[in-house]
């Protein structure tokens, strides 16, 4: 009885552990979706960075258009023009 | 049948290719965000023609196409300043494999590049001036990626004669000098007055007291106010930029620098209570001697009662025009036609009707009773 106790104790110990993890990255984690995918802003921030060599704190992410703009410049990078590369980018 | 799909594709690039000639349609890799990181306005890259040039700097990269990627070994750029077909200046840039490559594999995608330029804008139409890109790359006919295409050389000099690829994004510029108006010339004028206006896009004038003058546009820059008759008064130049800049400039024509002190309002009413003063009070140095009265109604009577003063009144008989019938107005000019400027002083008076206090309303005379009086 006192076995059964113990196990039923750490198995409500790990599910609501495991609970609490998943809803704290749905709210830090904005994403958005293109042709039916979702995809997190801040990977796809990372990931243009990378390929374009521009730091990713000066891309600037816009919902209405997705699309980043590189901060203090007239850029315009639409992630549409981009995502088949940046699908194949692993970060 | 790979070959098949991969012919029809090679097939597809070389008809956009003929059918673009110079631009990116088509191409086996062209430029991507062509960006520039100086100041611009509504897309226009921003130059100040109160200087001699401008600096300009950016970045752009370049996309490959998958049917071009394995042949890829460099594409030389130039972003040129170009005004009227000649470029004036350059900054050439060239991109790599390398360029390509993030964590050991190669991208499509290029990292962006950034370039700069110092530019001359004196004395250069700046209206038919861009900033464009030029690119060109290393094709070797061994690819078999274009059909027809049997040399090997730089493209597009192989296939269209030409040396340049031109990327379809391209900068025009907008002259940002906003200079503040200055108006120059005198402040009083008797007949007429010549006025130097900088920086203007329309020059306008506003009667601010009674109808003095009206303005003549005689030069680019240059407008004449010419006086009205031998009206006094002050009237308003209103000047307003193209950039929105605004200034205006009140000149005196033909007034006097004193004042007319009296009452702001009559009543018509011609009663001998109802005589009111007034009285020109000059400043310091300044000649004047009364010579005529005008005044905008010929109802009214004025009458001189010294070297600076006068009476004016209003005869019960004033016909109040429409749509205010309980209120008029009388404008009221001494002029001293002695000298070789006729100059003078106004007012305006409010004319209420009569209320029927006091002593009652007198019958209109029909005219002037005095022979002093009048006009």
């Amino acid at each position: 009885m006192k076995h059964l106790f113990y196990l039923g104790m750490m198995l409500l110990l790990g599910f609501s552990a495991c609970k609490k993890e998943n809803q704290s990255e749905k709210v830090n984690d904005e994403t958005f979706v293109l042709d039916g995918q979702t995809y997190s802003v801040s990977e796809t921030r990372e990931k243009l960075a990378k390929l374009t060599g521009v730091d990713k704190d000066e891309l600037v992410f816009f919902r209405d258009s997705l699309a980043f703009t590189q901060e203090g410049t007239t850029s315009f990078l639409k992630i549409e023009m981009f995502i088949g590369e940046l699908n194949k980018m692993k970060l | 049948m790979k070959h098949f799909w991969l012919f029809v594709f090679a097939f597809t690039s070389i008809i956009s290719i003929a059918k673009a000639q110079n631009d990116d349609n088509g191409n086996l890799l062209y430029p991507y965000n062509f960006a520039i990181s100086t100041p611009t306005s509504d897309g226009k890259i921003a130059f100040d023609s109160n200087q001699l040039g401008v600096g300009i700097s950016g970045s752009f990269g370049i996309v490959l196409t998958e049917l071009f990627k394995p042949h890829f070994q460099g594409v030389e750029t130039s972003v040129q300043f170009v005004v009227g077909g000649q470029v004036k200046k350059e900054a050439k840039l060239t991109f790599f494999e390398e360029d390509f490559i993030v964590d050991g594999q190669m991208y499509l995608i290029s990292k962006l590049k950034s370039f700069s330029l110092s530019i001359s804008t004196n004395g250069i139409d700046m209206n038919s001036a861009r900033l464009v890109i030029k690119y060109r790359f290393y094709y070797d006919s061994n690819w078999n990626l274009i059909p027809g295409i049997t040399q090997s050389g730089w493209l597009p000099e192989i296939a269209f004669g030409k040396p340049w690829f031109t990327h379809n994004k391209q900068y025009s510029f907008v002259d940002t000098f906003n200079p503040p108006i200055t108006i120059s010339g005198p402040t009083d004028i008797c007949t007429e007055g010549v006025y130097e206006i900088q920086h203007a896009g329309n020059v306008v004038i506003q009667n601010i007291d009674g109808t003095p003058a009206t303005l003549t546009k005689t030069g680019a820059t240059t407008y004449k106010l010419s006086r009205v008759s031998n009206n006094v008064g002050i009237v308003r130049l209103m000047a307003t930029s193209n950039t929105g800049n605004t200034a205006n400039f009140d000149v005196r024509v033909g007034l006097i620098k004193g004042r007319l002190i009296g009452p702001s309002f009559l009543t018509s009413n011609y009663h001998p209570n109802n005589e009111e003063e007034f009285e020109i009070q000059l400043d310091p140095g300044e000649n004047f001697t009364i010579t005529n009265f005008i005044a905008s109604r010929s109802t009214c009577e004025i009458q001189q009662t010294g070297p600076y003063k006068f009476k004016v009144r209003i005869p019960g008989s004033w016909s109040f025009y429409p749509p205010n019938h309980n209120q008029d107005y009388l404008r009221i000019t001494v002029l001293d036609q002695s000298g070789a400027c006729v100059k003078g002083i106004s007012k305006t008076i409010i004319i209420y009707p009569n209320q029927g206090g006091g002593g009652g309303e007198l019958p209109d005379p029909g005219g002037p009773q005095n022979p002093n009086f009048g006009l």
